[in-house]
């Protein structure tokens, strides 16, 4: 394999890495928006979020959608992929913050991801966030190639 | 004769820059639609990918709303692992709500739907687990105590000695 294959490799496996946040992005951000309320409501089960539930939801759902959209463009991909690493360390510390200070684990992340336990929930976002380096790295082989 | 010569070499000279011109420029157009081609395609599949996301969730929304549509839930907004005096709290309810979303994981509370009947409520149209009078529990009160600990009726419909079927809801163990 000569090196510009191996560089169109990288930049593959970062667009995939990309369009993986993508998806987890549009389908929790679909999946909360539908059940406002819901997850509201299971923000106000914590007396620390209790009084701004409604605002951080709001955010939390705006920022994944933003994110999205960052990622759909090939010119804002990589601010995208800076962005979800950022946002999965909040949830991921969010998380921990939940399951082993509150000793508590109810999480209404959306979809699929509510029905992990807490563990492999950290698991879950610990392999997003692996990703997600592993998606800043390759994607800088892109300006290496001259048609990206 | 050595003029003519000259003429000629000159000509072949610029014949050859030209060439070199027009050779870079066609590299540069198909440089330039070659990254063009690759911009289309590329957002083409994110969009494909936003619009799987969007049948994937929807799927799921739909699914979730046909199987709690025919209820009316309470979700437990009290602290984890209640005891029962708190879990027959209705203060600690949340309002009557079409469905609650609780990973279906045996340990804590979630919340308690009801699958048919006039269920009793109280003043603040909280589920009533005990007489305000008597302070008895109603047989409704009687069977989520009776249910706490019994992890074989978790998420089963559990009919009561009134008639009235709730399905007791749990969520992830601490």
């Amino acid at each position: 394999m000569d090196a510009v294959q191996i560089h169109k490799t990288k930049i593959q496996l970062s667009t995939g890495i990309a369009y993986l946040f993508l998806f987890v992005f549009v389908y929790t951000a679909f999946e909360k928006s539908v059940d406002f309320q819901t997850f509201v409501q299971s923000m106000e089960r914590y007396a620390y979020f209790k009084s701004c539930a409604k605002p951080i939801a709001a955010v939390v759902i705006g920022s994944e959608i933003l994110i999205a959209a960052l990622l759909l463009f090939e010119r804002t991909r990589l601010i995208g992929l800076c962005a979800s690493l950022l946002l999965m360390i909040a949830f991921t510390g969010a998380l921990y913050y939940i399951t082993y200070v509150l000793h508590s684990s109810y999480c209404n992340c959306g979809g699929f991801i509510n029905t992990l336990s807490a563990s492999q929930h950290l698991w879950f976002n610990g392999l997003l966030i692996a990703l997600a380096i592993a998606g800043i790295y390759l994607h800088r082989f892109r300006s290496q190639l001259s048609i990206n | 004769m050595e003029k003519q010569h000259v003429i000629q070499k000159t000509i072949n000279f610029f014949n050859k820059k030209t060439n070199k011109i027009m050779e870079k420029q066609d590299q540069n157009m198909v440089q330039v639609e070659a990254k063009s081609t690759n911009r289309f395609a590329s957002l083409g599949t994110a969009l494909a990918v936003v619009f799987l996301a969007l049948v994937v969730s929807s799927f799921t929304v739909l699914k979730k709303g046909e199987v709690n549509l025919a209820q009316t839930c309470f979700e437990y907004a009290g602290a984890d692992n209640p005891t029962d005096a708190q879990a027959t709290n209705p203060a600690d309810y949340a309002t009557a709500m079409p469905s609650i979303t609780c990973p279906s994981v045996e340990a804590t509370l979630c919340g308690i739907c009801f699958e048919n009947g006039d269920f009793e409520l109280d003043a603040n149209n909280k589920p009533l687990f005990k007489d305000p009078i008597t302070n008895v529990p109603t047989p409704l009160g009687e069977v989520v105590l009776a249910n706490w600990n019994n992890l074989s009726v978790h998420n089963a419909p559990i009919t009561a000695s009134n008639g009235k079927t709730v399905t007791l809801s749990f969520r992830a163990k601490k």
